[in-house]
C-alpha cells in the first residue's frame, strides 16, 4: 500500500477539480438521503404506533377504512367473540366512522381532503398513546371535536383559541362541529385527522347505523388468531381482521415505497453523472502524475499497491462527498411536509426521519461511485510502464 | 484572429476541447445523461401544465359538496337536465352520470384502470370525443351485461369484442360467497378517442346492472353528474348556477370543470411537481460541476501553454476568451448529444408510455420547442460558468510562475 497521505494530499493539490467532484457526489447523496429519510418519516408518522393487541375489523375485501362499511348489527357478534378484552365488564369494542371531507385550506390554496373520524368514548381507551396537548377532550354526544396536532391550522377553522373557544368546521349542511382540543398520537396517522362524536358524524354524513371499521381491544396479542378465526370464520359477517400494527403499516407502505422507489431511481441516475465526474477527476490525476507513478514503480511499489492507492484516493473523494451530502440532509429532520396519501385519499403530514440505514445507504452509494469511477484510471496508473512514464 | 496569424481563437478552442479524448468522451457522457434526465423532468412538468389546454372547459362535473365518498340522489340528474336559464334556454346542454366502481380484474391484479357504471343513453353524448361503432353502442344500450372498454385497456387485459370478463370491487362486493351473482360482463365494444382529453383506459358498464344489485339507501344513487355547458355560456358561471339548484336540498353539490375535478384526487401531484423542479435544479448543478471539473483539469494541464501564449505577446483577455470558448464548446456539444438522445427516448418510448397510461395527467408527453430552447440557453450559461474560475486564474497567472508550476 502506498502511504495514504500521498493520495489524500494529492486531492488537496487539485483543489478545484476535487471540490467539483465532491460537490456532485454530495448532491447525489443528498437526494438519496432525503428520499430515504422522507420514506422512513412517512412510515414512522403513520405506522409505528400500531399495537399488536388491538384488532382492526374491516369489511371483507376492503383495503382501507374509507372503502369499508360495517353494519352495527355485527357489533354484537364482535363483542361476544373470544379473546376480546373486557375491562370493567364492558367489551372493548369501538366502532369508528371514517370519511374525507373537502375543506378550504387556510393558506388559500383551495380545497383539500381532510380525514374525519367519528368515534365513541371507547376509542380513547384503545389508544393509550393519544393525549390532549391543548384544550380538552370533547364531551361525548355533543358536536365537539378535537384535531390532530399535525394539521392544526392547516385548514380553515381547525384551531383552538387561547380562551378555549374553538374554530368551527361544517361537516354537512347546518352541521357544524366545534374544535375544543388538539391531540397527539405519536406514530399514528390519526395525528392528521379531525375527530368528532360518532353519532354527530353519522348524522352529518348520512350514515346512520354504519361504521367504517371496528377496533377491538384484545386480552393480549396472542389472542388475535383466535379472534380472527372466530370472526372471519363466520361467513355471514363478511369481515376481515388484522392487528392494528399490520393495518397501519399497510396504509403507509404505498406512500413510503412510492417515495423510496422514486428517490432511489432518481439518485441512481444522478449517480451515473457524478460517477463520471469522479472518473474525470481521477483520470486527470493519473495523467498528470505519470512521472510520479513511474518513480514509485521504479522504487519497487507493485502494481497492486498503485491500484489500491488510486482506488483509495477515488473512494476518499466520493465518500467525503457522501458524508457532506448526508450532513446537509440531516437538518431536513426539522422540516415537515404535507402529502396526499392515495390509500386514504387525504392529506397526511410527516417529516424526514434520519436513521442509521439512511447513513449507510448514502455511504454505500458514495463508495460505489468512487469504486466505479476510479477503477479505470487506477488500472491505467497501475499498468503504466515505469520507463515510459519517467520519460513523459 | 490572434495577432494576424490567421488562426482564430475559435479553432484553437475547438481543438483544445477534443485534445484529451478520454476526458472529452467521459464529460460528454456525463452531460448527455444529465440532460436526458433534465429534459424528461422538464417535459413531464410541461405536459402536466399543458393538460389544461387539452381538457374540455365546457364539461362540468358535479359531486357531493362535502366528500367525494358520498353519492348524490339519482333524481338530481333529471333536475339538472330540466333546469332553465333566465332566458328560458336550458342551463346545460346534456347531462350524464357515473358511479366509481373501483373494479379490479383478478387475473391482472396489478393493472390499475378506472371502472365506471354509466348511463348507456347519455354517456357518449357528453363524451362525444369517444369513437364507438353504431353496432357496439346499440348492443350496449339494449343489453344489461354489456360493457364498453377502451382500446388501451383492451390491449392491457388482452380482451376482444365478445369476451367475458369478471371484475371484483372492494366497494361493491358481489357477495358471491353467499350465493350472489359475480360481476360478470360481456365486452360489447371497444372505444377509441379523438381527443387527448379522454383516455382509452376505462371500463364502462350499465348503471342499471349495478343499481339492481343494491338495496336500501345505496339504491338510486349516482357518484357524480357530468354536463356540458351550451356554446357561448361561461363555464364558471354555469357551475355556480348548477350548485345553486341544490343549495336548499339536503345534499349540496360542488361543480367544477373536468380538470379541477381530476386534480382534486391528486393533491400529491403538486408536491411531486415541486420536487421535480428541485431535482431539475440539482441535475443542472451536477452538470455544472462536471463541466467545471473537466475545464479545471484542462486548464491546469495547459497552464504552461497559456503562459507561453502570454510570453509570445497574447493578452490576458485572449487567454480568458480562449478558455471560455472551450467551456462553451464542450457544454454545447454535450447538451446537443443529450438533447438528441432525449428526443429519441422521449418521443419514441417514454412519452408514449405516459400518454397511454396516464392520459388524464400527461395528455401530450413530448419534447417541446420551449424545452429545447431552454436547454440551448442553459448550455451557453453552464459553459461560461464552468470555465469562469479556470479562465480567471489562467488569465491572472504570472508567466514565470506558470511556466515553472507542477502540472
Amino acid at each position: 500500500m502506498l502511504a495514504i497521505k500521498y493520495n489524500l494530499r494529492s486531492l488537496f493539490v487539485r483543489r478545484l477539480t476535487a471540490f467539483a467532484t465532491l460537490g456532485g457526489v454530495a448532491l447525489v447523496t443528498f437526494v438519496l438521503a432525503g428520499a430515504l429519510m422522507l420514506a422512513a418519516g412517512a412510515e414512522r408518522a403513520m405506522a409505528s404506533g400500531g399495537r399488536e393487541d388491538v384488532a382492526v375489523v374491516l369489511r371483507s375485501g376492503s383495503d382501507s377504512e374509507l372503502a369499508s362499511s360495517i353494519d352495527v348489527q355485527a357489533l354484537g357478534t364482535l363483542r361476544a367473540a373470544p379473546g376480546v378484552a373486557a375491562p370493567g365488564g364492558e367489551p372493548s369494542v369501538s366502532p369508528e366512522l371514517v370519511s374525507v371531507v373537502a375543506l378550504p385550506k387556510s393558506d388559500g390554496s383551495g380545497l383539500s381532503n381532510l380525514t374525519v373520524r367519528g368515534v365513541a368514548e371507547r376509542a380513547f381507551a384503545l389508544r393509550p398513546n393519544l393525549s390532549i396537548v391543548s384544550g380538552r377532550l370533547p364531551a361525548p354526544g355533543t358536536n365537539e371535536a378535537i384535531v390532530g396536532r399535525k394539521i392544526v391550522g392547516n385548514f380553515h377553522g381547525l384551531e383552538v383559541a387561547s380562551d378555549g373557544s374553538g374554530g368551527e368546521v361544517l361537516l354537512g349542511k347546518n352541521r357544524p362541529v366545534r374544535v375544543v382540543g388538539v391531540f397527539q398520537a405519536p406514530g399514528d396517522s390519526a395525528e392528521s385527522e379531525l375527530w368528532v362524536d360518532l353519532d354527530a358524524a353519522r348524522s352529518a354524513l348520512g350514515r346512520s347505523g354504519l361504521a367504517s371499521s371496528v377496533r377491538v381491544g384484545l386480552a393480549s396479542g396472542a389472542d388475535l388468531a383466535e379472534f380472527r378465526d372466530a370472526v372471519e370464520g363466520d361467513k355471514r359477517l363478511g369481515l376481515d381482521v388484522q392487528s392494528e400494527a399490520d393495518f397501519l403499516e399497510s396504509q403507509a407502505s404505498g406512500l413510503a415505497s412510492f417515495i423510496r422507489v422514486l428517490g432511489s431511481l432518481v439518485s441512481v441516475m444522478f449517480a451515473l453523472a457524478a460517477m463520471l465526474g469522479a472518473a474525470i477527476t481521477m483520470h486527470g490525476a493519473v495523467a498528470s502524475r505519470a512521472r510520479e507513478i513511474g518513480t514509485l514503480r521504479a522504487l519497487g511499489f507493485s502494481r497492486g499497491k498503485i491500484l489500491s492507492g488510486f482506488l483509495l484516493e477515488s473512494c476518499a473523494l466520493t465518500l467525503g462527498g457522501a458524508l457532506l451530502g448526508v450532513g446537509l440532509a440531516l437538518p431536513l429532520g426539522w422540516v415537515e411536509i404535507s402529502m396526499m396519501n392515495q390509500a386514504s385519499w387525504s392529506e397526511v403530514v410527516f417529516g424526514f426521519e434520519p436513521s442509521l440505514r439512511v447513513l449507510l445507504s448514502a455511504l454505500g452509494l458514495g463508495a460505489a461511485m468512487g469504486l466505479a469511477g476510479g477503477v479505470a484510471p487506477a488500472v491505467r496508473a497501475a499498468w503504466l510502464r515505469p520507463l515510459e512514464a519517467l520519460r513523459a | 484572429m490572434i495577432g494576424g496569424t490567421g488562426i482564430s481563437l475559435g479553432r484553437i478552442a475547438l481543438r483544445n476541447v477534443t485534445r484529451n479524448k478520454a476526458r472529452f468522451v467521459m464529460t460528454l457522457l456525463a452531460v448527455a445523461v444529465s440532460v436526458l434526465i433534465y429534459m424528461t423532468l422538464d417535459s413531464a412538468k410541461r405536459s402536466w401544465d399543458g393538460a389544461k389546454e387539452v381538457s374540455r372547459q365546457d364539461r362540468l362535473v358535479t359531486r357531493h359538496k362535502i366528500t367525494f365518498v358520498l353519492s348524490l340522489p339519482k333524481r338530481y340528474v333529471a333536475r339538472l337536465a330540466n333546469a332553465k336559464r333566465a332566458d328560458g334556454s336550458p342551463l346545460v346542454e346534456s347531462v350524464t352520470y357515473a358511479v366509481w366502481f373501483g373494479g379490479r380484474e383478478p387475473n391482472h391484479e396489478h393493472e390499475f384502470f378506472q371502472s365506471l357504471a354509466v348511463d348507456a343513453d347519455t354517456y357518449f353524448d357528453v363524451y362525444d370525443e369517444v369513437t364507438l361503432s353504431e353496432q357496439a353502442l346499440s348492443d350496449f344500450q339494449s343489453n344489461l351485461d354489456a360493457a364498453i372498454i377502451g382500446q388501451g385497456l383492451a390491449r392491457k387485459l388482452g380482451l376482444k369484442v365478445g369476451d367475458r370478463v369478471t371484475l371484483e370491487s372492494p366497494i361493491y362486493p358481489s357477495s358471491s360467497a353467499s350465493g350472489g351473482e359475480p360481476w360478470s360482463f360481456r365486452v360489447a365494444g371497444i372505444y377509441g378517442s379523438r381527443s387527448r382529453a379522454v383516455d382509452t383506459q376505462s371500463f364502462l358498464f350499465r348503471y342499471e346492472r349495478l343499481n339492481e344489485a343494491l338495496a336500501g339507501t345505496s339504491r338510486d344513487q349516482v357518484g357524480w353528474l357530468v354536463s356540458r355547458t351550451p356554446p357561448g355560456a361561461d363555464p364558471q358561471e354555469t357551475a355556480r348556477a348548477v350548485d345553486a339548484l341544490y343549495a336548499d336540498a339536503d345534499v349540496q353539490t360542488l361543480t367544477q370543470d373536468e380538470r379541477a375535478f381530476v386534480s382534486g384526487f391528486l393533491g400529491m401531484v403538486s408536491t411531486v411537481l415541486d420536487v421535480v423542479t428541485l431535482l431539475s435544479l440539482a441535475i443542472l448543478v451536477i452538470v455544472l460541476l462536471v463541466l467545471a471539473n473537466a475545464m479545471g483539469l484542462s486548464v491546469r494541464e495547459r497552464a504552461r501553454e497559456y503562459a507561453s501564449l502570454k510570453a509570445l505577446g497574447f493578452g490576458a483577455r485572449d487567454v480568458m476568451r480562449l478558455i471560455l470558448l472551450e467551456g462553451v464548446f464542450l457544454s454545447l456539444i454535450g447538451v446537443a448529444i443529450g438533447a438528441a438522445l432525449s428526443m429519441c427516448v422521449i418521443d419514441l418510448g417514454v412519452g408514449r408510455f405516459f400518454e397511454e397510461n396516464l392520459t388524464q395527467f400527461f395528455p401530450v408527453f413530448e419534447v417541446r420547442p420551449e424545452t429545447l430552447a431552454g436547454c440551448a440557453v442553459l448550455s451557453l450559461l453552464l459553459g461560461v460558468l464552468a470555465a469562469a474560475a479556470p479562465a480567471w486564474s489562467a488569465a491572472r497567472a504570472g508567466v514565470g510562475v506558470a511556466l515553472k508550476r507542477v502540472a
